[in-house]
């Protein structure tokens, strides 16, 4: 073959390598050039965005409040995070701004996750989770779902043999899992983060489809430094495309993933939106009822 | 409604197992509705998943989904 013009042959360079987790030919992303696009003719029920139109009267609303600097400016995400902070009833300091909860697992993971070592998640869940294992280099364990009757259920006996046997670095947990729709019963999850605590493993609670699933972990964080809680807007709040969520722990915990935050951990337009949208919580709970009643009706 | 099999999960999605009317289904929605056909899990395997909408989106999908089933049944008794 003939070389191109003015590149650069010579057997003595060295081939471009990443680090070693990125060079396996098991890691393997979506094809991100010839996507299809979903057809505007149908409706979109599958990718678990909140698509009510009612809640997007409202968002619409907040769309066209913006002031239009937010384009051309770099965003100050501190007032948005106190304010976050208090609906949440956390303090500022536990809580770090994330590109959606994808965002909040992936820095987990960097923060935590060094080659080698053990991460233990749920099978199937939330795609990104194997995806991070094998990028940083995780020694992953799956813990499978078996089939019942009622669905799929989580062998917690399982999940616990595995915190205490193999002392895993971080455990991932999503309340409620994708795809299964299922959750963990609250002695379970008690007796999950006291396993953790004491092996000194990172427990991941994914809490995406909060308030679909109303039950939260983040008033045990006062008691878990292990804990570390991942939200998002995408789901209830029906801003999927803005790419915002939040990581919450203990101070300490959460100040790990503040160094390793890139230079603005998330957009202006995401900052500015989010601050007016959180005036509209209950405008998000009467969706989510909408939705709820939806999926009775099916 | 409809009498299939639906699991009762947490998130903002629903899972429904059309059973043998799957692939009749499955072409009577294609020019209404994204959703997941199925799984490759075994926990899963057979279940069809569709995110949470509201009541009057999801009618004319309940109601296309009853007349492939009505259809279908009509065809078995006439046989
Ligand atoms: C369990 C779970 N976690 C995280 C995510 C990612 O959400 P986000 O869009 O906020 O990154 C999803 C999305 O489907 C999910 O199902």
């Amino acid at each position: 073959m003939k070389a191109a013009e003015g590149a650069i042959v010579d057997a003595r360079i060295p081939p471009i390598l990443p680090r070693i987790p990125i060079q396996s030919d098991k890691l393997v992303r979506p094809d991100w050039v010839s996507s299809k696009p979903r057809s505007s003719r149908l409706l979109w029920l599958d990718k678990n965005e909140n698509l009510d139109s009612e809640l997007q009267k409202v968002t619409q609303r907040v769309l066209a409040s913006l002031d239009p600097t937010v384009l051309c400016t770099y965003p100050d995400s501190g007032p948005l995070c106190r304010k976050l902070a208090k609906a949440m009833t956390v303090d500022p300091e536990m809580l770090v701004l994330t590109a959606g909860s994808d965002g909040a697992i992936r820095s987990t993971f960097e923060a935590f996750v060094a080659e080698g070592d053990t991460v233990v998640h749920t099978v199937p869940t939330f795609a990104m989770y194997p995806v991070y294992c094998q990028i940083f280099g995780a020694n992953a364990i799956g813990v499978e779902y078996q089939r019942t009757e009622s669905g799929p259920q989580l062998d917690i006996e399982r999940l616990l043999w595995l915190v205490e046997n193999k002392k895993p670095k971080l455990v991932c947990l999503p309340n409620p899992d994708s795809p299964t729709g299922t959750t963990i019963a609250d002695r379970d999850m008690e007796r999950l983060l006291v396993a953790t605590a004491v092996t000194g493993s990172i427990l991941l609670v994914d809490e995406a489809y909060y308030p679909f699933y109303p039950k939260s972990v983040v008033g045990l964080i006062k008691y878990y430094p292990n804990l570390i809680v991942a939200r998002t807007f995408a789901k209830a709040w029906g801003l999927a495309g803005l790419r915002i969520g939040c990581a919450v722990g203990s101070k300490e915990t959460i100040l790990f993933l503040h160094k390793i935050r890139p230079m603005y951990e998330v957009n202006t337009v995401a900052v500015a939106f989010l601050e007016k949208m959180l005036d509209h919580e209950v405008d998000v709970l009467e969706s989510v009822n909408r939705l709820n009643e939806g999926k009775r009706y099916f | 409604m409809l009498g299939f099999r639906t699991l009762n999960g947490h998130g903002n999605f629903l899972h429904v197992s059309f059973g043998s009317y799957a692939p009749t289904v499955f072409a009577s929605l294609e020019s209404l509705v994204l959703f997941r056909q199925d799984f490759g899990d075994a926990c899963l395997a057979g279940y069809s998943r569709f995110s949470s909408t509201t009541t009057e989106e999801f009618v004319p999908i309940v109601d296309r989904i009853r007349k492939v089933v009505n259809d279908q049944t009509n065809k078995k008794v006439s046989l």
